[in-house]
């Protein structure tokens, strides 16, 4: 048992709760303090989550709640932690009313919870205090997310329910040994949790982002792409724990399907509308990562990971250049080429590891080029757009260190590959105790 | 038990449903409500529904209820409440926030 696992939760939870006391004036250095804090314990914590089934926090055996610190999870982590620094310094520097520090380390807390999360249960609760951040980070108007929302976390709980009266455990590596043994007769209702769960997620991963992003940018826009990032972790474990037990295979046509949808609508979107072509290109990465780990080989989930680590930040990239103070434009050039998948930038290797991971279904690989071709037209009709607001000194300062580290990303490539492929081995490998 | 057990939640689950469908204003914060009451009377059923057991295993091996389901519907019930006065919240904030 290792307390360390909690760290990439505990940081960010600790400081949020600092930056809501009274007196705020240090808020935002704390805020941004924090998600530094939080971003060298995921890179430090790495080498060693890599080791054997990756460090793990079970205070309760088998049965308790779990936290584990694995490859996979810490990865991500880590990349969220640097979306979170990058918009909450953007928003103190270029934003009049920038996002509040307190709400945007409360959600990242959630967001790495559900990261790590060892257990179905955990990954409830914690994916729930993140969309409680992020619903006060959101100015809902019409009531369509809260009820898709109501909707996601209404199913995640029959799932856990159905789950839970099946195998008796909501852990998951417990889980992955279970699933095998269930008999018969309860194997429908398996079956059905199984369903449910992936259903809930990919809602939270797909859905709630399609119907939240309406137009409109900057550093909440950012932060709000943590929630789905941590929704398609939380599927990439799902997936590795119903592999043994061959339930993964039956629910990966349903997971290709809406990942295909995802990307078709995220790439048409941007076309349609330019003014929603960030959104677009969002929903364009989070799809094809769904689509990617569809197909559930190690190579899948390796290529998975590689694609969200630096489309995720590209995505973040494209939504603070669309918010006020109007920093350079030039900028977005970067972001456009790493989400369209083009040379020299990270994206090409990114979209190269992820149609090897499909060669053998023609149909996405189709599906992915013409996605990605709506997707580049769209993103260079919103280029050519003039901007409304008028420019803001030292607003490029953080977009163009975003942009440094994708670029740092691509030359660091090889190393990341390997990373990621061993990750995705200890996920094949599961995390038993 | 269970065939009234199973009732009762697909009832309240139906009646939050319709609400929720109204779309807007506290009917959607009362089917928002009643649905998570569904959602956690299922939680609950999910241990199994026997009466008069001990909650936790002792040293003999008598048969015992499963802690764990009371554990999660706890839980899930303070989500659940803390979600929907952040709903209730942020309803209010939009009605003042049009001027009315």
């Amino acid at each position: 048992m290792s307390l360390a696992a909690l760290l990439p939760v505990a940081i960010p939870a600790l400081a949020g709760a600092l930056a809501l006391l009274p007196g705020g004036a240090g808020a935002g250095r704390l805020g941004l303090a924090g998600a530094a804090a939080t971003l060298a314990a995921a890179l430090a914590l790495l080498p060693a989550g890599l080791a054997g089934p990756g460090l793990a926090f079970r205070p309760g055996g088998a049965f308790g709640i779990a936290l584990l610190a694995d490859g996979a999870g810490l990865f991500l982590a880590a990349v969220a932690a640097a979306v979170a620094l990058a918009a909450l310094a953007q928003g103190t520097r270029a934003e009049a009313a920038p996002p509040p520090a307190a709400l945007a380390l409360l959600l990242l807390a959630g967001v790495n919870g559900a990261l790590l999360a060892g257990d179905l249960f955990s990954l409830f609760v914690l994916s729930e205090l993140a969309l409680i951040a992020a619903a006060g980070l959101m100015a809902w108007r019409g009531g369509g997310p809260v009820a898709a929302h109501l909707a996601g976390a209404l199913l995640a709980l029959a799932a856990i329910a159905t789950l839970q009266a099946v195998t008796g455990t909501l852990d998951l590596a417990e889980l992955a040994r279970r699933a095998g043994q269930v008999p018969a007769e309860d194997a429908a209702y398996l079956r059905l949790g199984a369903a449910l769960m992936a259903l809930a997620l990919a809602a939270r991963a797909l859905l709630l982002p399609a119907l939240a992003w309406r137009g409109g940018g900057g550093a909440p826009a950012a932060l709000l792409l943590l929630p789905p990032l941590a929704a398609v972790g939380a599927l990439l474990r799902l997936a590795a724990a119903l592999h043994p037990s061959g339930l993964a295979a039956l629910l990966a046509p349903g997971l290709a399907a809406a990942g295909g949808a995802a990307l078709l609508a995220g790439g048409l979107a941007g076309w349609a509308r330019p003014r929603r072509a960030a959104a677009g290109a969002a929903l364009f990465s989070l799809g094809l990562g769904v689509l990617t780990l569809s197909f559930g080989t190690p190579a899948a989930v390796a290529a998975t990971l590689f694609h969200l680590g630096q489309a995720v930040p590209a995505a973040a990239l494209l939504f603070l250049l669309a918010g006020p103070g109007r920093p350079p434009a030039w900028l977005a050039l970067g972001a456009a080429l790493t989400l369209a998948g083009l040379p020299p930038l990270s994206g090409f290797p990114a979209r190269i590891l992820a149609m090897q991971a499909m060669a053998e279904a023609p149909w996405a690989l189709a599906l992915v080029l013409a996605a990605t071709l709506a997707l580049i037209a769209g993103l260079a009709r919103a280029a050519s757009r003039p901007g409304a607001d008028a420019p803001r000194r030292g607003a490029g300062a953080v977009p163009a260190a975003l942009l440094a580290g994708l670029a740092a990303f691509t030359l660091a490539a090889g190393p990341i590959e390997r990373l990621c492929a061993r990750a995705a081995a200890q996920l094949a490998a599961g995390g038993a105790p | 038990m269970e065939f009234y057990m199973a009732s009762v939640i697909g009832l309240l689950a139906a009646v939050g449903l319709r609400l929720v469908c109204e779309g807007r204003g506290l009917p959607l914060l009362l089917g928002a409500g009643l649905l998570s009451q569904a959602g956690v009377l299922l939680l609950f059923a999910s241990g199994q529904l026997v009466r008069n057991l001990p909650p936790v295993i002792g040293k003999e091996a008598l048969p015992a209820a499963d802690p764990l389901p009371q554990a999660l519907a706890l839980v899930a019930m303070v989500t659940g409440l803390a979600l929907t006065l952040l709903a209730a919240g942020l309803a209010l904030r939009a009605r003042r926030g049009r001027g009315r």
